[in-house]
């Protein structure tokens, strides 16, 4: 290759580009940069309108969940929920904390009579209304001690509950000891079986006839005196 | 342009140079250039098309010798470098001018498929480049040389144009096609040479 042919060669590869096709072809440029830039934004738009729709969807499925689980029983997965719940409440300034404790007690008492998991409800009550009455020890005589009074022992029926009435045709046997009788109202108290215990309310029934000291004579109140 | 002169290089739009001008970017700047592009800015478009339009169409122009095609194809660089920067890598100067340059030789390879063989090199060097050429016997000179460059393969005529029709240094042209300075050495030696042997088989 001879120096003049390369020269011309390389004498036509530099020639310069006239300047309005220049700029054309950077306006050309420019356009399809703006063309691009919109179908970006319109894709932007797309993305943004699939995911209001996700995050809606989202949203609702939370609401579901939570919904679900406002008032989920002790034991249920979504017990969770209403686990924060009352957490919540109980952090808020101003709140009843003996009151709201006695409340969740009673819920879980109301579960339990519903038979929703009765183990983990009446653990849950029993927790919640040992909590109020840490509170309340000091203020027995208010109303919210009564009602803890009045929880607790529905909490003890759900524990224990009275045995089932025995079939009609069948004898009542008397109470030798201090048991409380089968017909005995469901929603006796605690403290009504002490004093059953204590005292029998129709003495008749007692199978202790030898308390009347009337009938205590000398005779028949000790096997000494036959010994003697 | 006298024709005994060495052709100037082209250095004062390098980016290195500290002694800039306007139109120039600096090192520092082109990777933010190159981001404002990919962001869609046309700030970023116009400091990439100041900086590598020249380049892109003195290119096209050393391949097919059309300034008219020459012109059209650099403007279609730029376009389709539009819709394609997210698959620039690098930011590096000679990175970005190779990958400019890519996209031409593709425009290029393209065009000369779908025109088949070139119109005669006489026609196309009286209507486009007459000055440049410096009369009919240039352009005769010339038409020998782009039917020989036709004869090369692909990386003997991107080693020849990068030397001597864009000035790039041997270390430039070694980054751009991923090579190394003696392979370049040795392909541009073999370059000159097949160009050689096509122009004295055209004589």
């Amino acid at each position: 290759v001879t120096d003049s042919e390369f020269d011309v060669w390389r004498r036509i590869g530099a020639v310069t580009p006239d300047m309005s096709v220049r700029e054309a072809a950077r306006h050309a440029m420019l356009d399809e940069v703006a063309l691009a830039g919109s179908s970006n934004a319109f894709g932007h738009h797309v993305w943004r309108f699939r995911n209001s729709w996700a995050a809606a969807a989202a949203m609702a499925a939370g609401v579901i969940v939570v919904g679900l689980g406002w008032n989920a029983p002790a034991g249920s997965p979504l017990h969770g929920i209403r686990d924060a719940r009352q957490g919540i409440t109980l952090s808020l300034p101003g709140a009843d904390l003996a009151a709201l404790h006695l409340k969740f007690a009673e819920q879980d008492l109301r579960d339990a009579s519903q038979g929703l998991d009765r183990t983990a409800s009446l653990s849950d009550a029993g927790n919640e209304l040992a909590k109020a009455k840490t509170l309340l020890a000091a203020n027995q005589h208010s109303a919210l001690w009564d009602e803890l009074v009045g929880d607790e022992q529905r909490l003890d029926q759900e524990v224990n509950p009275p045995a089932p009435s025995p079939a009609p045709t069948e004898t009542p046997e008397p109470a030798e000891t201090g048991a409380p009788r089968a017909t005995e109202p469901p929603h006796a108290t605690e403290s009504e079986h002490q004093n059953s215990e204590s005292q029998p309310a129709n003495p008749t029934d007692s199978v202790q006839p030898s308390f009347n000291p009337e009938n205590s004579t000398p005779e028949s109140s000790g096997s000494s005196t036959g010994d003697g | 342009v006298n024709p005994g002169e060495p052709y100037p290089r082209r250095d004062k739009h390098r980016l290195e140079d500290d002694d800039s001008k306007d139109t120039e970017v600096k090192p520092v700047d082109l990777a933010e250039v190159v981001s404002m592009a990919v962001r869609g800015e046309p700030a970023g478009w116009n400091a990439l098309f100041d900086r590598f339009y020249d380049d892109v169409y003195r290119y096209a122009l050393s391949r097919l010798g059309r300034r008219e095609v020459a012109e059209d194809i650099t403007q279609d660089v730029f376009v389709t470098a539009v819709r394609a920067i997210r698959s620039l890598r690098d930011s590096r100067e000679p990175a970005v001018q190779a990958w400019f340059l890519r996209i031409c030789r593709n425009k290029v390879i393209d065009y000369q498929r779908q025109t088949g063989k070139l119109a005669t090199l006489t026609q196309r060097l009286e209507r486009d480049t007459p000055a440049a050429a410096g009369g009919e016997a240039g352009d005769e000179r010339a038409a020998h040389v782009f039917d020989a460059l036709q004869k090369l393969t692909e990386a003997q005529r991107d080693v020849l144009i990068r030397r001597f029709i864009l000035d790039q240094s041997l270390e430039t042209v070694a980054e751009a096609m991923r090579r190394n300075v003696g392979s370049v050495k040795s392909l541009q030696h073999r370059a000159l040479e097949a160009l050689h042997r096509e122009m004295e088989r055209k004589q």
